[in-house]
């Protein structure tokens, strides 16, 4: 990671939805080392700007750059490619799939080119390197007893530790992080905590977004409101 | 055992069909019905190549696969960009375009009629009239293909259509271009079934508009559903099924006018009965758990 490039900066973001404006011209950096905690109200546009930072909506005006790379327009699997990992709000983990295959499909670290994927193609089986370090997030968050059950079987604190699993599988750098603790128990929050310290630790970044005031208090460096789409430094 | 015999051929043409729809739908996330039309572009490719251009069938069999490939390409493109229903409807009008071309473009086609006289591949420089070489040979380019579907369902792009097919947005995420898997699994799917095209077209000795029709379509979307798309076990047993069955019916002692037409009420009801019984899984061991 290049010291000098900030790991994310946003520009002058601006998105409006049917002539509602959410947000409005919204900047902020984040170097490397740094959990930047977003807080604000239900509709305040929060999830909205992550969606923006990992390409899955593209702003009406402003840019995006990661580590000094211009994203605005590039799509989310190449976002994604650039070590950056997203934990969606509503989860999303792959319901028909069992634990097992959840994290496979992080730790297989697939790449979004043309030759990563003809070559995904060609490969016979599933690197044994990638199942091994399923196995041992699967143990990790305590799901491995249940390495063969399907996603949709399990509740939403297990559901959101598998998907906070999943995206570490990855080894991302840079993480885009919408309501991690939401239905966890102090002790899982705490191994979720620990696993973003060491990833900002090692150089990483992460945007944190939280209702829970105390909880972003305590984990980020820097805490901002949004509020009707504008962006307020705490 | 030339009955048996015969059998095999066919599964050996319809085994690695039924999977390279079950691929399309499991894995690309998108029902085509218009598979009988990359079967049929599959048997009558061969079939101009050997009987217009001379060609041998095993070099027009290694040409076929990439015709396929390049037809799938331009439905997986349509793939990558349309979903549910309208990629079914996309489908349904590639399979309605191919009926209309093959019957009416008759300097191409035959019309109607078709192209007869399609030769046999050649074994030490003389034709494969013998039915235990045929089945032999056509085992042997349905092992290959049904090789192919497994690699891709397998390994890494397997889990990766899988995952795409099942959340899109999780996949982007996970950097898995959903796009690109879905384009190459569709293109993969038409190669597979231009093959077997190809196979049927050489051992009939003939192709025509009525061998690739919707029924025919319809009959392959059946048989993936039957054995749960996405699983090629249950995939090729369902083929299996869909084969034989047919043909165990002949053994009931129907009224000779009358017996085609019973044959394929009588299986189209079995079908209906299985489904019902079965819904999304038919062939599957245990229902899902709730």
């Amino acid at each position: 990671m290049t010291v000098e490039e900030p790991a994310i900066v946003c520009s002058e973001l601006a998105k409006a939805f049917n002539g509602v404006r959410v947000l409005e011209s919204v900047t902020l950096e984040i170097q490397a080392g740094e959990i930047i905690g977003i807080i604000g109200a239900n509709g305040a546009g929060k999830t909205v700007l992550l969606d923006i930072v990992s390409g899955f909506l593209r702003p009406d005006r402003g840019e995006v750059r990661i580590r000094g790379k211009r994203v605005t327009n590039l799509p989310p699997e190449s976002i994604a490619d650039l070590s950056v990992g997203r934990l969606f709000q509503n989860l999303r983990i792959f319901e028909a799939m069992t634990v097992g295959e959840n994290l496979l499909v992080g730790t297989c670290r697939l790449r979004c080119g043309w030759g990563s994927v003809a070559r995904s193609f060609l490969g016979i089986a599933i690197p044994s390197g990638a199942c091994a370090q399923s196995t041992e997030l699967a143990r990790a968050i305590r799901l491995f007893d249940r390495f063969d059950d399907a996603g949709r079987h399990f509740s939403v604190g297990q559901r959101r530790l598998l998907a906070i699993a999943r995206m570490l599988a990855r080894r991302p750098e840079i993480l885009l992080l919408d309501e991690p603790l939401a239905g966890l128990d102090e002790q899982w929050a705490c191994w979720v905590v620990q696993n973003l310290r060491s990833v900002v630790e090692a150089g990483g970044s992460a945007i944190f977004i939280d209702h829970d005031i105390d909880a972003v208090k305590a984990y980020c460096t820097r805490i901002y409101r949004l509020d009707e789409g504008r962006l307020e430094s705490c | 055992m030339n009955y048996l015999l015969h059998i095999l051929v066919l599964l050996a043409i319809d085994v690695p069909l039924v999977l390279s729809l079950t691929l399309m739908a499991g894995y690309g996330g998108s029902l085509s019905v218009a598979h009988a039309a990359y079967f049929g572009v599959g048997g009558y490719f061969l079939a101009i190549l050997t009987t217009r251009f001379g060609w041998t069938v095993a070099a027009a069999l290694l040409l076929v696969p990439l015709t396929g490939a390049v037809l799938g390409a331009a439905t997986g493109a349509a793939a990558a960009r349309l979903r549910g229903d309208y990629f079914v409807l996309y489908t349904l009008g590639a399979q309605v375009l191919f009926v209309g071309f093959a019957r009416n473009m008759i300097p191409v086609t035959g019309g109607p009629f078709g192209i007869t006289e399609i030769p046999r591949p050649l074994y030490m420089g003389q034709p494969l009239y013998s039915l235990s070489g045929f089945a032999l040979f056509a085992i042997i380019v349905a092992l290959v293909c049904i090789g192919i579907i497994v690699l891709a369902t397998l390994g890494p792009s397997g889990l990766a259509a899988r995952a795409a097919r099942a959340d899109p947005m999780a996949a982007l995420a996970l950097g898995i271009a959903a796009r690109k898997i879905r384009f190459l699994v569709v293109a993969l799917s038409c190669a597979v079934a231009a093959s077997s095209g190809a196979l049927y077209a050489t051992y009939f000795g003939f192709v025509g508009p009525d061998s690739f029709g919707v029924g025919k379509s319809i009959l392959l979307v059946a048989a993936a559903l039957l054995g749960g798309a996405g699983n090629v076990q249950r995939g090729a047993l369902s083929a299996c099924f869909v084969v034989v069955l047919p043909e165990l019916l002949r053994f009931l002692q129907l009224p000779s006018q009358l017996a085609a037409e019973f044959r394929s009420m009588l299986f189209g009801l079995f079908l209906l009965l299985v489904l019902l019984a079965r819904p999304g899984n038919a062939l599957s061991q245990s229902r899902r758990r709730p």
